[in-house]
């Protein structure tokens, strides 16, 4: 079965080509090339399979403008025109990008992942696990971007997830916005400061059970209703508003960042123990999403793990989910057996 | 495309403030009315945890469809 992943989500397109559980390719460039050194023609490809599910991202966004009018006026008039026609003829649109690929391409031969299930698919199909706990910690899929999975044999099951707009990446993103760095520089940063904010932090920002679920105090910030990231309250729990670009970065930046790594990396800790709790007799982890990423997090679950084996996937981007999309319609669409053994001993080709 | 490139966008972000006016803002009065908060927005020191079993919105449905 060869199975063609694409993903599009904030960025340039990537595409996974998939053959049983061997990925031959993955990347953004070069994939004609490959097809063509593998002897793969123009309809040999069974399907083609598209990360998330378009229309229920649509759903989101209009029921976030819903709950957040008339305020998301402006954010609805700038971005919802693009958003809406991206999604309704997302066929049309995934149609366009095969064109160059495979020209007999049609839209029944197109199927539609599950973000979460793509970034689970990712982390557990190329483990070598026969039985694993999945836990996502991404930005936003359709509806969740923070699920906990449990994956056996070619199965995924996602057991329970913390819906939108309540999101550790887009908390993140957020606090981003209010440093004015990027969220890749956040850990950096954090570095350089002490988690004197933690205290501010959890009891103003975020709502943090024992389980590691939570809940953003949605006051604070802006993004559900499209406008800026954060609001004026939250300015005014730190005292000050974001950060100009001309003003240099100093001890206090630091030491929110730090504060707010802190938070996140202890939320992530105590979804790992309460995944350990609740889900005995599953041995391994993987952790899977954007956060995964961040080092701070990682050294945490690594840290405070009760697990024999955790395995962090590091990258969230396009190449990641195209992957996943592409294994889950293999695995989880197609229900092919996966063979642990034989995956242990596959080398794994990826295309850098 | 009937109208120049240079009005589009103009034309399409006025019709994006009348499907607004004339569909969202009605709905948020109504969700305000029947009291449901969909985007559930404050946190809520009585509950014990914010997990959420995974059938809400349709995740289980096959990859066939979009949604």
């Amino acid at each position: 079965m060869l199975v063609l992943g694409i993903a599009d989500h904030n960025g340039p397109e990537a595409y996974a080509l998939v053959k049983g559980g061997d990925i031959l390719y993955a990347g953004q460039d070069g994939l004609i090339e490959k097809l063509r050194d593998e002897g793969i023609t123009s309809g040999d490809i069974d399907c083609f399979c598209y990360f998330e599910k378009p229309l229920l991202r649509l759903e989101r966004e209009i029921e976030s403008h819903l709950a957040h009018a008339p305020r998301s006026f402006a954010g609805f008039c700038k971005t919802m025109p693009h958003k809406i026609s991206r999604s309704l003829f997302a066929k049309r649109r995934i149609l366009d990008l095969l064109a160059p690929i495979d020209p007999s391409a049609t839209k029944d031969r197109i199927l539609f992942s599950d973000h979460i299930l793509s970034l689970c698919a990712e982390a557990f199909y190329p483990s070598f696990h026969e039985q694993a706990m999945i836990l996502c910690l991404d930005h936003g899929g359709e509806w969740s971007g923070t699920a906990i999975a449990r994956g056996d044999g070619h199965h995924i099951i996602v057991e329970r997830e913390i819906p939108y707009p309540h999101s550790l990446g887009l908390f993140l993103e957020a606090f981003a916005s209010y440093l004015n760095v990027p969220r890749t520089r956040l850990g950096e940063l954090a570095r350089q400061g002490q988690a004197t904010y933690s205290r501010v932090v959890s009891r103003n920002l975020i709502d943090l059970k024992p389980d590691g679920s939570f809940r953003l105090n949605q006051s604070c910030f802006d993004y559900a209703a499209g406008g800026e990231w954060t609001s004026r309250e939250m300015h005014d729990i730190f005292g000050q508003g974001p950060r100009n670009l001309d003003e240099p970065l100093g001890q206090k930046h630091y030491n929110i960042a730090a504060s707010v790594m802190a938070v996140v990396a202890q939320a992530a800790a105590l979804m790992v123990h309460m995944i350990a709790r609740e889900f005995r007799g599953v041995h391994a982890l993987c952790v899977t999403g954007t956060l995964a990423g961040e080092e701070i997090v990682r050294e945490r679950i690594l840290r405070d793990s009760l697990f024999d084996h955790v395995d962090i996937r590091p990258d969230a981007g396009n190449r990641t989910l195209a992957i996943g999309a592409a294994l889950a319609a293999v695995y989880a669409h197609h229900e092919t057996p996966r063979d642990v053994m034989f995956l242990r001993d596959l080398p794994t080709r990826i295309a850098k | 495309m009937i109208l120049p490139a240079r009005y589009r966008d103009t034309a399409i972000r006025f019709l994006s403030g009348a499907v607004y006016l004339v569909c969202i803002v009605p709905g948020n009065l109504l969700l305000r009315l029947v009291r449901h908060d969909p985007m559930s927005g404050t946190p809520d020191p009585a509950r014990t945890s914010y997990w959420q079993p995974r059938e809400r919105h349709g995740a289980t449905k096959p990859m066939k469809y979009p949604f």
